[in-house]
């Protein structure tokens, strides 16, 4: 629970930015940026249209200030915006568009000290990154935020809008979705 | 798929979230051949490994984006206040009446009165007016220096500590993130900067307390040498017994060891 007379807390300072002081959106800015560039990223494994994202973030933030209430946390309204954001990039998007960056593909391969060879049991990143990819926004949205984000499943159900036993279903499933694509995967290498 | 009735469970197993029963509840499981462990350690592998998939870091054009939409908000909002424009309806009657001269000497004496009025102010309301608004200025370096702390980048956290130096030395919760930055910051210098902002609030007991608590918390030569200039530079003679313990460590550096060892004297 974040305590309110702090005025450094995330609902205070969005509390300010509601009432008008919007120059406090800044400090918003610098402490989430750089999740939320990590977010849309692992989205999109693209960064122009996470860089993109993230000012969309904050435009929406400003354009519906007025509905923030300090009932929830702020983080936790942040990302139900980043996440309504995605959803709508990808309603919008051509197929094309919104295809794996094959380019940062070969850069996540090059890096991987365990590609190419994965014989001994370990997940290459680019495998992971690829059975990501196939996963829908819906499921790869919770194992992100379940993953990365450090949320706790009462947080993702807040901001999926759904139930806790819910989202571990949905985590289940994607991983085993995400299995599944790296099983095959490999059948069509050894092919 | 049969696992899919414990999905909660193994989710839970995969955070390293679950209870205790749920844990006994796991094993069970696995023992009657209900839960195929080699599934669940595939699936742990890949939860882990998702873990590890790099990401770049954002472009600095990000932040020049952010900051040309809110002055461009800031300038939309001051633009649509009507205030401007009401006051400018209020004046123009005022502007016109000056061409009567009975009433333009009625005004001209009323802010004579508003003029002299405002110089016999008693001293104490200014000086109220000037500390609040002092107050206000070091609120706004505190919320500056606790974001900037929690920056990335360590440049902009050795900024937040020079902000620290700009904030009164009776500020406690300035003192308690300074202490944090010292233990727990990742960068060599960020940690030395702090051990030097901390000492410019050495006439606090929390603060000489904490500097005193951080030495057994910290592992770099540098900081231990910074720790060590503090304690002479405020005579805490309490620090003696966690550079005891320090020295004896068998792997520490010989100069640090050096170091320590004419503290120890100079403090007793």
């Amino acid at each position: 629970m974040e305590n309110l007379l702090d005025p450094t807390t995330d609902n205070v300072l969005m509390m300010k930015v509601k009432n008008g002081d919007i120059d406090r959106l800044g400090l918003l800015f610098e402490r989430y940026h750089h999740r939320l560039f990590a977010f849309f990223y692992r989205l999109t494994a693209r960064r122009d249209v996470s860089e993109d994202l993230v000012q969309g973030v904050f435009e929406r933030i400003l354009k519906y200030r007025h509905s923030f209430s300090d009932q929830g946390s702020f983080s936790s309204w942040l990302f139900g915006i980043a996440r309504n954001l995605h959803i709508d990039y990808c309603n919008n998007s051509r197929p094309a568009d919104i295809a794996l960056d094959e380019a940062h593909l070969d850069i996540i391969a090059a890096e991987s000290p365990d590609s190419p060879d994965h014989s001994d049991g370990n997940l290459s990143h680019l495998l992971v990154r690829r059975a990501l990819e196939k996963l829908d926004p819906d499921k790869k949205q919770v194992l992100i935020l379940s993953r990365y984000e450090g949320f706790k499943y009462r947080e993702i159900a807040a901001i999926m809008n759904c139930s806790e036993a819910a989202v571990k279903v949905r985590v289940f499933r994607a991983l085993n979705e995400m299995k599944e694509t790296i099983t095959a995967f490999r059948n069509q290498e050894r092919l | 798929m049969k696992h899919e009735d414990y999905s909660e469970l193994i989710t839970d197993y995969l955070r390293g979230t679950l209870s205790e029963a749920g844990q006994q509840q796991f094993r069970m499981l696995v023992e009657e051949g209900r839960l195929d462990i080699s599934e669940i350690i595939e699936l742990e592998k890949m939860y882990r490994e998702l873990g590890t998939i790099p990401v770049p870091e954002p472009g600095s054009q990000m932040h020049q984006r952010f900051y040309a939409m809110l002055d461009q908000e800031t300038a939309a909002m001051e633009a649509s206040s009507t205030e401007t424009g009401k006051t400018r309806d209020w004046l123009q009657p005022v502007i016109n009446s000056f061409r009567s001269p009975g009433l333009a000497w009625a005004l001209g004496m009323l802010l004579v009165g508003l003029l002299a009025g405002d110089l016999f102010t008693p001293f104490s309301n200014r000086d109220d007016k000037i500390e609040r608004l002092s107050s206000e200025v070091y609120q706004m370096r505190e919320i500056l220096m606790i974001s900037l702390l929690e920056n990335d980048s360590p440049v902009e956290r050795l900024r937040a500590v020079n902000v620290s130096h700009q904030i009164p030395a009776a500020d406690t919760r300035v003192a308690e993130a300074l202490l944090n930055t010292l233990n727990n910051d990742t960068n060599i210098n960020v940690r030395i900067a702090a051990v030097d902002a901390l000492v410019e609030r050495g006439s606090s007991a929390f603060v000489r307390q904490g500097l005193v608590s951080s030495i057994s918390r910290q592992e770099s030569p540098l900081v231990q040498i910074a720790l060590a200039d503090a304690m002479i530079e405020l005579q805490e003679r309490s620090a003696v017994g966690q550079f005891r313990l320090l020295l004896e460590q068998e792997t520490m550096d010989p100069n640090v060891r050096h170091k320590l060892e004419n503290t120890i004297i100079a403090l007793l």
